[in-house]
């Protein structure tokens, strides 16, 4: 019984955080054919920043919230995570899992919901390449107080229907172009979130967090870019700068062009005055 | 009488046994229980079943002594090169789960690194000095390899090809100085001083982008410094671009270019760059 309530102490006291993760050695970089990868992200809202420890020790050191790491490769096989506040010794984990990686897939991780309530979410990422001219995207429901959503394009379509917290859609493919989408409570036309001038690249995934609190306003997103496409740099020249004016003002130059003309006119006029005076007055020597 | 003590000592034993491990049992369960992933699959192609969270110690066996052994060496070592001897299968193998039990050998860890994020086209522009408000549309490059002009005389460019408002390096606006009939949006680009302010939206960023002018220079069409507008910066940049000079009526264009450079103020209290 001393343990049981122990752990209960802890847990409650602690209050941590996030999930998961990886870790790897330091002399390999790059992941070999048939690792797995993992990222975690910090999506519980009032959770401290944390640590992520693999195997007994810290791999990813202060995560915050609205945060997320890279991909980090891992050879397939089992984990343990733990999850602590940012320097905290392992013993006081939050949360403490294993997981098991399978080869050739990758993993996001995110702790959600509040932390009298956190929990991992796991999700298994599909980044292969979109179609010429496209790009994924996925939604993930992470608001712990924001009701199953809708996600629409502004004055346009509805793209993802009823996402409840904790809820991924599915790879949505659309056009590679700029999106002012919309996140709405389930079957209303207001919306809760924009997500305006969001820009769908060319053969590039996305996963978009819905995060924060509906209640006070902090509701936010998260878009995260999970694989990007090596497009073949168009590194083509810069190009010559843009015409700018139509001219409808510059009847100003023309009029000042016209004034110096008359300016000098009246010059030549005032000389020529001058010279025939000079003339004159020579004459009357 | 004696064996009958003995026995009843033996009896209270187990039983106090058995209460005891039901209770740690209990109590790791609970614990564990708080931590169980929550696992989703948005991608209909592949399954999930593979990553679950730790399994409560309810072993029916309840022999974690014996099982230790095998969990370390089913545990990856440092090396990632090393092949996995099998498959690790769905069905997680719930000895494994005795972490307090099972010594992993710590994993040297490197430096992880942060996730980019999507990039997100500016909205609109606000420069109170000259009195500009107006909506940012993209644009491109022409066929011919000319920088686009924004379609409305009323709306400022954004060259899409190059950084976006608040991404490091120089994010290009455009915006006509006159249209056929009179001025157009950057009509008073020209008034621009070093100090004043320029106001870009974006749905990129929860706060209003500041930049404040650095410089402002009018050059022949021709000879605009690329280095000046292309060229790449540690931090954030604005170049406004606006035509300047004289209206030639013979090819019906300027023969000058006005470029303002802002750089982008970080504002109190502002958060700090995201680790790199």
């Amino acid at each position: 019984m001393t343990l049981h309530w122990f752990s209960l102490r802890k847990l409650s006291l602690l209050l941590g955080l996030a999930l998961l993760v990886a870790i790897v050695p330091a002399a390999t970089v790059s992941a070999a054919d048939g690792d797995a990868r993992v990222r975690v992200v910090h999506a519980s809202p009032d959770a401290p920043n944390v640590d992520i420890w693999v195997n007994g020790s810290v791999a990813i050191s202060d995560l915050a919230f609205k945060e997320a790491t890279d991909y980090v490769p891992l050879a397939p096989g089992e984990y343990q995570i733990q999850v602590t506040p940012t320097g905290a010794p392992a013993t006081e984990a939050v949360i403490d899992t294993t997981v098991t990686l399978e080869a050739d897939t990758d993993y996001t991780v995110a702790a959600i919901g509040e932390v009298a309530n956190i929990q991992p979410l796991v999700l298994v990422d599909d980044n292969s390449a979109p179609a010429a001219g496209k790009a994924h995207v996925r939604v993930v429901h992470a608001s712990p107080d924001a009701p199953a959503v809708d996600v629409a394009v502004a004055n346009g379509p509805v793209l993802i229907e009823n996402l409840a917290f904790g809820e991924a859609s599915d790879y949505l493919p659309v056009d590679a172009a700029t999106y002012d989408l919309q996140v709405r409570p389930t079957g209303t036309d207001t919306s809760a979130l924009d997500i305006s001038g969001f820009m769908a690249e060319d053969g590039t995934t996305y996963t978009v967090f819905a995060v924060g609190m509906a209640g006070d306003g902090s509701l936010s997103a998260l878009p995260l870019v999970d694989a990007k496409a090596e497009m073949s740099s168009a590194t083509s020249a810069n190009p010559s700068m843009p015409a700018t004016g139509a001219g409808g003002t510059a009847t100003q130059a023309g009029t000042s062009a016209w004034l110096l003309a008359l300016g000098a006119l009246a010059a030549l006029t005032l000389t020529t005055g001058t010279v025939a005076v000079a003339r004159r007055a020579v004459a009357r020597r | 009488m004696m064996q009958l003590r003995r026995r009843s000592f033996i009896l209270v034993f187990a039983t106090l046994l058995v209460i005891g491990s039901l209770a740690m049992s209990f109590a790791v369960s609970r614990a564990v229980s708080t931590t169980q992933p929550l696992v989703v699959s948005s991608s209909p192609t592949r399954t999930v079943e593979s990553v679950e969270g730790t399994a409560p110690p309810t072993d029916p066996t309840g022999d974690g002594s014996t099982t230790t052994s095998e969990t370390s060496a089913r545990v990856r070592r440092p090396s990632p090169t090393a092949a996995p001897t099998s498959t690790p299968t769905s069905t997680p193998d719930a000895t494994a789960t005795l972490n307090e039990t099972v010594t992993r050998e710590p994993l040297i860890i490197g430096d992880v690194g942060r996730a980019a994020t999507a990039r997100f086209a500016p909205e609109s522009i606000s420069i109170e000095r000259i009195g500009v408000n107006a909506e940012i549309a993209s644009i491109g490059i022409t066929p011919e390899g000319q920088m686009e002009d924004p379609d409305s005389y009323d709306t400022v460019g954004w060259y899409r090809f190059g950084p976006a408002p608040g991404e490091a390096g120089r994010a290009i606006l455009v915006g006509h100085l006159d249209s056929k009939t009179g001025p157009a949006v950057f009509y008073r680009l020209g008034e621009l001083a070093a100090g004043d302010e320029v106001i870009i939206r974006s749905g990129g960023s929860a706060t209003d982008l500041v930049y404040v002018v650095r410089e402002s220079v009018s050059y022949p069409e021709a000879e605009v410094p690329a280095d000046l507008i292309f060229g790449p910066t540690d931090q954030p940049e604005l170049v406004l671009i606006t035509c300047a000079g004289v209206f030639d009526r013979g090819v019906g264009a300027y023969d000058e270019r006005r470029i303002v450079v802002a750089d982008l103020r970080t504002p109190q209290g502002a958060e700090s760059a995201p680790h790199t």
